[in-house]
């Protein structure tokens, strides 16, 4: 017999709504308010898992997030969510849920190789076996993970979406049992602005649970209706529930997600709202009101499907009007018991209870079926799907007494829920009165911001719970200014039985010989495991652990650690207090990865910085590139080109007539001051100190190393203005690197910098009949060679537009640089378009750039370089300016032996022997083509190489390949063949006498 | 013969976006405007005297906006000039006049930065789904510079449920889809 539907009107279920579930393909029924747990125990489904190491059936333990066992596989494609608690997953019409682990019936190889190996496969079992040979281990590793895990990772896009939602509240209270809707009311009505989070659909903790006691003359369920109904008319008090708070960061910061729509029907999912929402609060104070989570207790087969906690039986049966069986034992330290078995034979059931106190008072009207037997603990549940019966143990005897049952549950005591009081790697203090590990009780000894009430600071019975509550909540209001008295319900003491402490129930054997007995069951840890840890000298909490791994997975240990600290200090024979706990980490409960991205997915996954130009590039069907966080057209294809043909036409344009490029992601920074020209000098490696108005130069910057960190060109504007560029992806940095010389080192300067990049929009107009183009657009500058020449810069109207134009120039060609105000940009671009359509203009992109520009052996900073190539090993020295009367930064580094040794690794340039052949970027150049290279991971002899190739293009002028390359001791190297070793080939290169490969004395752009 | 065209970053975005019925959220976003850096070392006097305005904003994180013209304190050396985009070439004329002799810079920005003004019943809301300022407690006047997720942006309230946020041009894109995904649930339209 196993779980069933009762008659109870206080249940918090809507039996007028019946809804239709499927679970593994089978179809059960449900009521709204069910959790898929309750749903399936009522339906008597039973066994729903495999064990992870051992394939031993398992079913629901609990009725919360601490479940270890009912991992649950919801929905499909789109919709698809692994590993959710079935505890948790709120029930709705058509849900879709299948297991993730073991199999309902037939062959089960897990099961199987777990029975026959069930007692040679301890603790370190994988580490141990798997360790010879270990070049065998990928295929050991193969195996063991087709054993492994639980649900399937969705394989579709996800079909919701998700988004972030930030509060600055001055009281966040987390957990929406009693303590924390009183302490919300409080604050609330103090005038606080206040959010109350929790994670379960409905408020009000135990209260849901809660049958027996009295609040203010009134039952658990009247008297939390009384005050949901007062919380919901305050206006400053939001309440939110779905919502689990499940990590508490640094500067008070509590991330906390709300499940918007998981517990709708698929099709009733408004597509207006997310699926789920993080919160991220931060609040003045926060009041952790966390609750507690019942601790089972350790005996033989705790694990077999119908084992629960004490306090799900009590759950399943109140809330949700579930009898997990008919013939329940139950067994215990504490008289939750004794108020269980009186609600289960109210509700019908048979009742044994094993209270492991000899001495304990047995409270009057339990119920004619309820049998009590003091001083007895579970020796062993019988059963090989299901619970079918229980050898009891007399502790003082060691008499056996077999019972008849069809469901266990059993409690050790709590456990307070102190997560969130202990992620920032703080432990908590063991408490010898709540025999179990807490959080400070008063508000003075709390932390700053944070502070326990109610149950998670170890005080467990109302009476005790509310007097803490009331005073601490009182205490918080007052550091926020506000002193209140804090009214809570009055409740009877609690006048019953002291509780004892119990983890282990001994079953007569040594640890090891008897069944196995459970400590935490979703990574199969038994009490013999902690034993045989402690016994191979793991002896700090960690280890132990991590040896065992009990506390890892998706219930993190929430049920059963404590009970792992508790062993551990046994096997040790020392007090738990001196092992205390393991690492309290966020999340406290698994996040979805969508929730977490939030907006970043999609084309709001990063930035996609666009100029003023875009749309045109977009319309004329140019692929995108991104660089850095600009998206640049990378190149513009006609009639169906593919890149090749596209890049060859756009640099024989540049070459023989007009070309264009969009330029506007150039960083641009403005330099003001009457030492603007110094900090220059110092800035960069060349001179700077007769650059006259009207005039541009190229500058590099090194970092302290002496190593090129960024270059551009920097026009004068007048004596005391500079128009500086960076860079595409270098600008954020270089504007730090300025400001952080200028505060730090050379405050006394007079100078100042603003970052214009987007204020200017760029067209680069290149090619022989550049000028003509400029010349249409543009009557109030002379563009005669002699007029206006390379390096100098005019401003001037262009197409209307007041403009600065440079003559500059990155391809070699006769080149100009027009820049407007970028609201101007698109304009501009358009005009330009028009006025060189008589010489068939052709937009161009990056590829066609980087094209032109190695051509002419200039360097990208960044590709070229990599933060360890100097000016010299450039082949750049006219760019360094070793007699400027000041030093600049990096020169002394310059001098450094390393820096100024020969052979360094220097750039050249090289030719394939085979002109069509491109060599692939990255590809290493190695002395000689005989060396045998070994098999990635062989462990064979690597193959020395001399350097790499960082640039390689087919260029159409030349009607061949060349590349560039950083080489050792390159500069001696002319004329050399060397290897460039790719697709497991050498190629043989030539190395060229210049990295210069076309134009070497620049009569293309003089003219 | 040369008819010159500004657009403003946003532009056809917005004439592109399809309002929601019952918008809790509408959006406009800045004409062409004047738009200038201001960075110097004692320079209030002289800026008031020159823009002919009572007082320049030397308290962080206020704005002063008077005589058609609007200046936002973004540091304690550096500011932003907000005007008429017509009155552009006189207004840096007298902000070259304000700055003087003082150390400083003025540094036209017009083409670099566009701004939005977000109002409605859910204006609120919205930039609390985009950014992890204390929205909730900003007052009416206040100018801060935050992120709203991997951008930059100056955001001011000017109203109970008005508020506007500056960006830079080349992030507008990408500013505006967030806006448009964090307002589904509430409706956005373009005014």
């Amino acid at each position: 017999m196993s779980g069933k539907r009762i008659q109870n009107k206080d249940a918090r279920i809507d039996r007028s709504v019946l809804i239709s579930f499927t679970f593994d393909g089978k179809t059960y029924h449900g009521f709204q308010g069910d959790t898929l747990a309750s749903a399936l125990l009522a339906n008597g489904v039973q066994q729903l898992a495999g064990s992870y190491k051992y394939g031993r059936p398992r079913g629901i333990m609990s009725a919360g997030s601490e479940e270890p066992n009912a991992l649950m596989q919801l929905e499909s494609g789109a919709y698809a969510s692994p590993n959710i608690k079935a505890t948790q997953a709120e029930l709705y019409a058509g849900l879709n849920a299948a297991r993730t682990s073991g199999k309902a019936s037939g062959f089960d190889a897990k099961r199987l190789l777990g029975k026959l190996g069930k007692n040679m496969m301890p603790a370190g079992f994988y580490s141990k076996t798997f360790k010879w040979p270990q070049k065998f281990w990928p295929y050991y590793e193969q195996v063991i993970r087709g054993f492994a895990g639980f649900g399937t990772a969705p394989d579709k896009p996800d079909a919701e979406w998700y988004d972030h939602l930030h509060h600055h509240v001055d009281v966040l209270v987390i957990g929406g049992g009693l303590s924390g809707l009183l302490a919300a009311r409080a604050a609330a009505k103090a005038g606080l602005s206040t959010l109350l989070v929790d994670e379960q659909p409905e408020l009000g903790g135990w209260l849901l649970t809660e049958r027996q006691a009295q609040f203010d003359g009134a039952s658990a369920p009247a008297y939390l209706e009384k005050l949901l109904a007062e919380l919901r008319a305050l206006p400053n008090l939001t309440l939110l529930p779905r919502t689990t708070a499940y990590a508490k960061l640094d500067h008070n910061l509590v991330q906390a997600v709300e499940l918007v729509q998981d517990h709708l029907p698929l099709q009733k999912r408004d597509s207006s709202k997310p699926r789920q929402r993080m919160h991220k609060i931060r609040a003045k104070q926060i009041l952790l009101a966390s609750g507690a989570i019942e601790r089972p207790l350790v005996y033989g087969n705790n694990d077999l499907p119908g084992v629960f906690t004490l306090s799900a039986v009590q759950t399943y049966l109140n809330r949700y009007g579930v009898l997990v069986g008919s013939d329940v034992l139950l067994c215990g330290s504490h008289d939750g018991i004794y108020e269980t078995a009186r609600d289960l034979a109210a509700a019908g059931a048979a009742v044994t209870v094993a209270d492991v106190r000899a001495d304990a008072k047995v409270p009057e009207n339990l119920g004619a079926r309820v049998i009590v037997l003091r001083g007895y603990g579970i020796a062993e549940v019988k059963g090989t799907d299901c619970v079918n019966g229980a050898v009891l143990r007399c502790l003082q005897s060691g008499k056996s007494k077999e019972v008849s049952c069809d469901a266990v549950g059993s409690g050790g005591g709590q456990t307070p829920t102190v997560h969130l009081y202990c992620h920032d790697t703080s432990r908590p203090i063991w408490s010898d009165s709540a025999m179990n590990f807490v959080i400070p009780d008063t508000f003075a000894a709390s932390k700053k911001g944070i502070c326990g009430i109610g149950a998670v600071t170890g005080h467990f019975h109302w009476a005790d719970c509310l007097k803490q509550t009331q005073t601490a909540v009182a205490d918080a209001l007052k550091a926020l200014g506000k002193e209140t008295a804090v009214s809570v319900p009055d409740t009877a003491a609690f006048a019953g039985n002291t509780p004892a402490m119990a983890v282990r129930l001994p079953d007569g054997k040594p640890e090891g010989h008897g069944a196995k007995a459970f400590v935490d069951y979703q990574n199969d840890v038994t009490a013999a495991d902690i034993a045989i840890a402690v016994r191979e000298n793991y002896h700090n909490i960690e280890h132990v652990k991590r040896y065992t791994a009990f506390g890892f997975g998706t219930d993190q240990g929430k049920l059963t650690s404590v009970n792992s600290f508790m062993l551990t200090a046994a096997a040790l024979n020392v007090p738990v207090s001196s092992i205390s706990t393991t690492t309290y980490r966020p999340a406290y409960t698994p996040v979805s990865f969508g929730v977490m991205a939030g907006s970043m997915e999609g084309n709001t996954f990063a930035p996609e910085r666009t100029t003023a130009i875009h749309a045109a590039h977009i319309a004329r069907g140019a692929p995108m590139e991104a660089v850095g966080q600009w998206w640049r057209p990378w190149y513009f294809p006609k009639n169906g080109e593919d890149i090749h043909a596209s890049v060859k036409r756009e640099c024989t344009a540049a070459r023989e007539s007009v070309a264009v490029m969009d330029a506007s992601t150039l960083g641009k920074i403005q330099v003001d001051g009457r030492d603007a020209r110094e900090f220059l000098n110092r800035i960069y490696s060349n001179a700077w100190l007769k650059l006259a108005p009207g005039k541009c130069r190229y500058g590099l910057m090194l970092d302290e190393n002496g190593m090129v960190m960024d270059d551009g060109v920097t026009a004068c504007i007048n004596e005391n203005q500079f128009h500086m560029t960076t860079t595409t992806g270098g600008a954020a940095k270089v504007l730090d690197w300025l400001e952080r010389w200028h505060q730090t080192e050379w405050p006394e300067l007079d100078v100042w910098f603003n970052s214009i990049t987007d204020h200017w929009a760029t067209v680069a107009v290149v090619g022989p009949k550049s000028r003509a183009v400029l010349q249409k657009l543009c009557t109030d500058i002379d563009f005669s060679a002699d007029k206006f020449k390379f390096m100098d810069w005019f401003p001037g109207t262009v197409a209307g537009v007041k403009a600065r134009v440079f003559r500059i120039s990155f391809s070699g060609e006769l080149a100009y640089e027009i820049n407007v105000p970028a609201g101007y940009g698109a304009y501009l671009w358009d005009e330009v378009m028009q006025a060189g359509e008589e010489f068939n203009i052709t937009p161009y992109g990056t590829e066609t750039m980087h094209v032109l520009r190695a051509e002419k052996g200039f360097i990208i900073a960044g590709q070229d370089t990599d933060g360890s190539m100097s000016p010299f090993d450039l082949n750049m020295a006219w760019a360094v300016g070793m007699k400027k009367p000041f030093s600049f930064l990096g020169k002394r580094s310059l001098a450094r032996s390393d820096t100024a040794k020969a052979g360094r690794k220097q750039l050249i340039g090289l030719y394939t022997a085979d002109p069509a052949l491109v060599l692939k970027e990255g590809a290493a150049i190695c002395e000689r083509n005989d060396a045998a290279v070994p098999a990635a991971g062989s462990g064979g002899t690597p193959v020395k190489a001399l350097g790499h190739v960082t640039s390689s293009y087919d260029s159409a002028i030349l009607g061949r390949s060349i590349a560039m390359a950083v080489v050792a001791d390159g500069e001696n190297r002319k004329g050399q063949t060397l290897y460039a070793y790719q697709d497991s080939q050498f190629i043989p290169v030539t190395v060229a006498e210049s990295t210069v490969f076309v134009d070497p004395k620049g009569e293309r752009q003089n003219v | 013969m040369f008819n010159p065209v500004w657009k403003t970053p946003l532009e056809t975005q917005l004439k592109d976006w399809q309002n929601a019925p019952n918008a809790g959220i509408t959006i406009s976003e800045w004409p062409a405007s004047a738009y200038f850096m201001v960075r110097g070392i004692g320079i209030a006097q002289s800026m008031c005297q020159a823009l002919g305005i009572s007082s320049w904003p030397e308290t962080p994180l206020t704005a002063v906006s008077e005589n058609g013209i609007r200046v936002l304190w973004l540091s304690p050396d550096e500011w932003a000039v907000i005007g008429d985009f017509a009155q552009k070439d006189a207004l840096e004329a007298k902000l070259l006049q304000g700055l003087g002799s003082h150390r400083g810079q003025v540094v036209d920005n017009c083409g670099g930065f566009t701004g939005l003004i977000v109002k409605g019943k859910d204006a609120e809301i919205l930039l609390r789904h985009l950014t992890p300022y204390d929205v909730e407690h900003m007052t009416a006047g206040k100018t801060v510079g935050t992120v709203m997720s991997q951008t930059h942006v100056i955001l001011s309230r000017l109203g109970a449920q008005e508020y506007e946020i500056i960006v830079r041009r080349s992030f507008a894109d990408y500013l505006w889809k967030l806006i448009g995904k964090a307002a589904r649930p509430y409706g956005l339209a373009v005014a």
